[in-house]
């Protein structure tokens, strides 16, 4: 995959957001300011950066527990995501949910549910809807190695298939459901030979090469938004800490780990970029500045948030009477119709920046 | 006008709401070319097309869960479970997903879940399954149980134009009963939801009843009437969720009884919720004790003789409405 | 004030946690988030991040020690100024906020239970009772012993309450007021009595317990007030035609029957808001109390006596709309289904001979009202009209019976004027709306 110089320092800046974001969450579960539980990603940070962004305007995500990467690279914002694992007042769930179960449609971004797997009918959902209105969005639908086992997952994966929806199946199989290693989930050796019981194009890759990851996700998007129908790419990555901040992962055998974390996906492409020349010490200075600025700046605002209003706990529990906008058009943008706004706040939803977040410009360049 | 059945009433509502609408469609299995289970979509495939009429698999919780999605959309799905027992399959869809969806992200979730509940045709263990107290316990989603022809159009549109989750639960014993056809207005009319109606007014005691259970009730109603000298008023609820409290309240207390009836399994049914508000709110007025009549606590039976035994009707109706009158 | 630095729940169902080591010593600087500490649970060892920026000043849990998640392990005394450190947690402040009132309902509840054991329990409480009849006695301060049951097992349902007070107060029924003082009833059957020996030809019944509590009201009535009774003659002509002409349309029109029961009802009401002094009551301590709101008891022939039920605010009604409640009042009356409201809380009372076609009826006053009205028939008769000519009129009688303790003549003769000149007022063309 040919790709210009900024766009590869531009992933690798999401990738470095991404891990720095979630080592400052473990630091607050740590500190006792996130009473709930705390799942990370370290490690799946070249799959979930890599398959984003190879997404365009108009296209959608349904995201899972170890997605920041999805949610920051398709906008979301990280003051949104601090409000939200501090359970704030104005968090996107007003305190309501915790974790990254955020997102909204405009941006299109489902805000996903504990229970794994789940989600992906709805994203078959979303992709009829495309496919209906003759739109070219196409739906980007993750779900860990664990979820493959639920009946939803063989449910959507046969739907969609049955329907040719834009959608493509992204499976991050890190190796472990919670301590269950894949040999006691599964008794498949590739993830991807599911898809050959629903006649779709099924692919494996390192997913701790952001640049394999984003070949193989964007053949299959392209594919899809050409009216090829759906595919499945399992990316085998690891997990190098627990399932929750909670969990020591005592059950990892050592030499498993420190074989992966040999891997990890930062260091490879960080190696990559200075052996192109592309990420100069300086450059890599600049982006640590700006990645640190944007995450003290995300949880100060987050801990100066108010917290939720126990008053309001059982509002809103459905959704006001008017007029419902399709998503995209341009009624969705009229403030007539009940889904043009959070009703709830009777503000616009706000789990997504305005100016998505970008790699900031060189400092020499201006 | 010609007087139309229950079925056609919900067929028609479908029909109607989606030529004024292009976002309602429906989905479901055997709901295209084959018309559905009951016909109810039957030529719908020819008018609108497999776009906007959708045959699935048989994975009611792609079914629900794409509805959801389509919903998020801003379109209108209406999702059919063949038969409602099968809605367990979609459990989660509807629980997880479309109930707590509008609370926690302030995205509305328009969409309605239909299909053919209830007992008395046969239907044994898992094609006669009442399960609205599931979801009457839900916040999040409304439950709709109409029990007349123009309830069954009137609250279906009503349920289909709503912007949350609706489960609509119609009765298939009342689908074809030449007793319930009737003339419906030409206008689009509606019923609105979490409005109770009062099929008879009486001053001795109160019925609390839905679904296919107001005709038993009724016919218990004339016999008290007609031997006891007892006016018993029956109101069907017709919204389980949202609950019209009002005309409950108003109703007992004028009448100080009540009585309440429902085809669901007598524990943690719908009557539990109705006798505890009542005895939270109203227990100065009660002038007896709240009593039930349910199905008892065990699966829906197969076997004539037990179905019989297992369903409520006019006669265990009047057997508690005499001793509640004596107490 | 220093900060403190909690043991983290480090997990769900985490409880506690050890100290492994302590990674800074007292009087070390730390940053933000710089480890401090390596922590110990069942599920994870972690290094517990600063929360602030500041000087270990105090280490207060000791390597190897076990403490409860939420106990403070050290303390950090932060530089003045910097923004973050003293922010208190939010959750021991909720903590204490609640425990504040939970220890308040304690006490309350520990008091009234001290109470409720002082209260000895009265003896209604073990008879057969439905709550609705339990609140109705205790509303009209009935005792529960003297009602006798008739539901299931002896039960005391609201019937038997209605039916009691319906008994206690019928005709012309008063509210519910405790039995005068001044006037001791003498009740109808008092003291111990020889049962009465019926001699040839005679025949012995027992009064119902209406028509017992209607005998003895009217003994009551007697005793309690002097009556007085003053009549006047009333041209009812116009009235009449315009009934003649309108009332089958009336009663088409809305479903309920007009007669002339209305139109004296109405006069009446303007007649008392003329004369309020006839609104009132005598007490028992010797006053008289004006009543505010004209509450109308109009007498309902049953089968089983006369019910008085009220139109509360009578004198807010147009003609037709009280034509309206006395036609509801008299079919609820009819069909036993008057409620308690029904029953209570009226101030004079309109009484309608007429209908049995009495041209005169001197009524006995409703306890505890000033006064009482009965209408009469209202039958042609010649009478001398202006320049004595003689004509053919519709004549009615009114009689009204008052208590001479509260008014005399001047008073009754003036409201019956302004009643009759109210009803000899319409023309021919009435607007009864």
């Amino acid at each position: 995959m040919e790709m210009e110089r900024a766009d590869l320092l531009q992933i690798y800046y999401f990738m470095r957001l991404t891990r720095e974001m979630e080592e400052r969450t473990r630091k607050l579960f740590l500190q006792g300011k996130i009473v709930g539980g705390v799942y990370t990603a370290q490690g799946h940070e070249a799959t979930t950066v890599g398959a984003a962004m190879v997404l365009r305007d108009g296209d959608c995500i349904v995201p899972q527990h170890r997605d920041l990467g999805m949610h920051l690279v398709r906008g979301t914002s990280p003051r949104a995501v601090m409000c939200q694992w501090l359970a704030r007042g104005n968090s996107p769930a007003l305190g309501r949910d915790g974790q990254v179960h955020i997102g909204d449609m405009h941006h299109g971004i489902v805000p996903m549910i504990s229970l794994l797997g789940e989600s992906l009918s709805v994203g078959c959902g979303i992709a009829l809807t495309l496919k209906r209105f003759k739109r070219s969005g196409v739906v980007l639908a993750s779900c860990g190695d664990g979820a493959t086992n639920t009946g939803q997952f063989h449910e959507a994966l046969n739907f969609a298939s049955v329907q040719k929806l834009p959608i493509v199946f992204v499976i991050e199989n890190n190796g472990y459901a919670y301590s269950t290693p894949s040999h006691k989930q599964f008794a498949v050796k590739d993830l991807a030979d599911r898809a050959k019981a629903y006649a779709m194009p099924g692919e494996s890759v390192d997913g701790n090469n952001v640049l394999e990851v984003m070949t193989a996700v964007g053949n299959a998007v392209e594919n899809a938004r050409n009216g090829q129908g759906p595919a499945l790419i399992e990316c085998k990555t690891f997990r190098v800490r627990g399932h929750s901040e909670a969990d020591k992962a005592d059950y990892v055998p050592p030499e498993l780990r420190a074989e992966w974390l040999k891997k990890d996906p930062i260091k490879r492409f960080e190696e990559y970029l200075q052996k192109k020349k592309i990420l100069t010490a300086a450059r890599k200075d600049e982006i640590e500045a700006s990645i640190k600025a944007i995450i003290n700046d995300a949880v100060d605002f987050a801990e100066s948030s108010p917290q939720a209003d126990p008053s309001t706990v059982a509002d809103f529990v459905f959704a006001p009477d008017g007029p419902i906008a399709l998503i995209g058009s341009t009624q969705a943008q009229d403030e007539r119709y009940v889904n043009s706004l959070d009703r709830r706040t009777g503000q616009p939803f706000n789990s997504v920046n305005q100016v998505p977040l970008t790699l900031p410009e060189e400092v020499g360049k201006r | 006008m010609t007087a139309i059945t229950y079925l056609d009433a919900i067929s028609q509502a479908i029909r109607e709401e989606m030529r004024r609408d292009e976002a309602v469609f429906l989905l479901g299995e055997d709901v295209g070319t084959y018309g559905g289970a009951f016909k109810v979509s039957a030529g719908f495939l020819e008018e609108f097309g497999p776009e906007r009429v959708i045959d699935t698999p048989m994975s009611e919780a792609a079914i629900i869960g794409s509805a959801v999605g389509s919903a998020l959309m801003g379109m209108r799905p209406i999702a059919e479970m063949q038969y409602i027992d099968f809605i367990t399959c979609g459990f989660d869809q509807i629980i997880n997903m479309a109930s707590k969806m509008y609370w926690r992200s302030g995205m509305p979730v328009p969409m309605v879940i239909r299909g053919p509940s209830g007992g008395g045709t046969k239907g044994g263990p898992f094609h006669s399954a009442s399960p609205e107290a599931w979801f009457f316990h839900t916040p999040g989603i409304k439950v709709v149980v109409p029990s007349t022809t123009y309830d069954a159009k009137g609250l279906l549109k009503s349920a289909i134009r709503d912007n949350n989750p609706v489960l609509f639960l119609e009765h298939k014993l009342l689908y074809r009963q030449p007793e319930l056809r009737a003339e419906l207005p030409d206008d689009d009319y509606t019923v609105p939801l979490g409005k109770a109606i009062v099929r008879r007014e009486g001053e001795d005691m109160t019925v609390l009843t839905y679904g296919a259970m107001v005709y038993q009730c009724m016919q218990a109603a004339t016999v008290l009437e007609e031997e006891d000298d007892l006016e018993v008023e029956v109101v069907d609820l017709r919204s389980l969720t949202p609950l019209d409290r009002e005309t409950i309240m108003e109703s007992v207390k004028h009448t100080n009884k009540v009585l309440i009836v429902h085809e669901d399994a007598l524990t943690g049914g719908i009557g539990a919720e109705l006798a505890a508000i009542l005895a939270e709110e109203l227990f100065e007025y009660l002038d007896g004790p709240i009593t039930r009549v349910a199905a008892p606590d065990a699966p829906f039976p197969y076997a004539p003789p037990l179905e019989a035994a297992f369903l409520p009707n006019a006669e265990k109706i009047l057997t508690a409405a005499r001793k509640l009158a004596a107490y | 004030m220093p900060t403190p630095v909690k043991m983290p729940r480090l997990g769900e169902s985490v409880a506690e946690g050890t100290i492994g080591g302590w990674l800074k010593k007292e009087g070390d600087w730390v940053e933000r988030d710089e480890s401090l500490a390596e922590i110990i649970t069942d599920k994870i060892n972690a290094e517990l991040p600063s929360p602030v920026e500041g000087r270990l000043v105090k280490i207060l849990v000791q390597i190897d020690e076990t403490v409860a998640v939420g106990t403070d392990i050290a303390l950090i005394e932060a530089e003045v100024g910097s923004p973050a450190e003293t922010a208190p947690e939010p959750a021991p402040v909720a903590q204490a906020a609640a425990a504040a009132p939970a220890q308040h309902v304690q006490q309350t509840r520990q008091a009234n239970r001290t109470n409720g054991h002082a209260t000895p329990r009265r003896e209604e409480e073990r008879q057969r009772i439905s709550p609705l009849a339990r609140r109705l006695a205790r509303e009209h301060d009935l005792d529960l012993n003297t009602i006798p049951g008739t539901g299931t097992g002896g039960r005391v349902r609201k019937e038997d309450i209605l039916t009691f007070i319906q008994q206690r107060q019928t005709t012309p029924l008063a509210p519910v007021i405790p039995t005068t003082p001044i006037a001791p009833a003498p009740a109808v059957a008092q003291a111990p009595v020889a049962p009465y020996v019926p001699g040839e030809y005679e025949e012995v019944l027992t009064p119902s317990r209406m028509r017992l509590a209607i005998a003895e009201h009217m003994v009551r009535s007697k005793h309690t007030s002097p009556h007085a009774t003053a009549m006047v003659e009333v041209d009812m002509t116009n009235i009449a035609k315009w009934l003649e002409k309108n009332k089958d349309e009336f009663k088409k029109r809305n479903g309920y029957g007009i007669s002339f029961v209305p139109f004296v009802t109405k006069a009446v009401c303007d007649g008392l808001r003329q004369f309020p002094i006839l609104n009132s009551t005598w007490t028992p301590d010797n006053k008289i109390v004006l009543k505010k709101r004209i509450n109308m008891g109009v007498a309902v022939a049953t089968d089983e006596g006369l019910v008085v039920p009220t139109i509360y605010d009578a004198d807010q009604f147009t003609i037709a709309g009280l034509a309206r409640k006395l036609s509801e009042v008299a079919q609820r009356a009819r069909a036993n289904k008057l409620t308690l409201q029904d029953l209570q809380g009226s101030t004079f009372v309109v009484n309608n001979t007429g209908v049995f076609g009495t041209i005169i009826s001197i009524p006995i006053i409703n306890q505890p009202h000033a006064g009482i009205l009965s209408m009469n028939a209202v039958v042609k008769r010649p009478v001398v009209i202006e320049d004595d000519a003689i004509a053919v009129r519709s004549m009615m009688y009114l009689c009204l019976s008052f208590d001479h303790r509260i008014l005399d003549g001047v008073g009754s003769g003036g409201f019956l004027k302004a009643v009759r000149e109210k009803l000899e007022g319409y023309g021919r063309e009435i607007d009864v709306y």
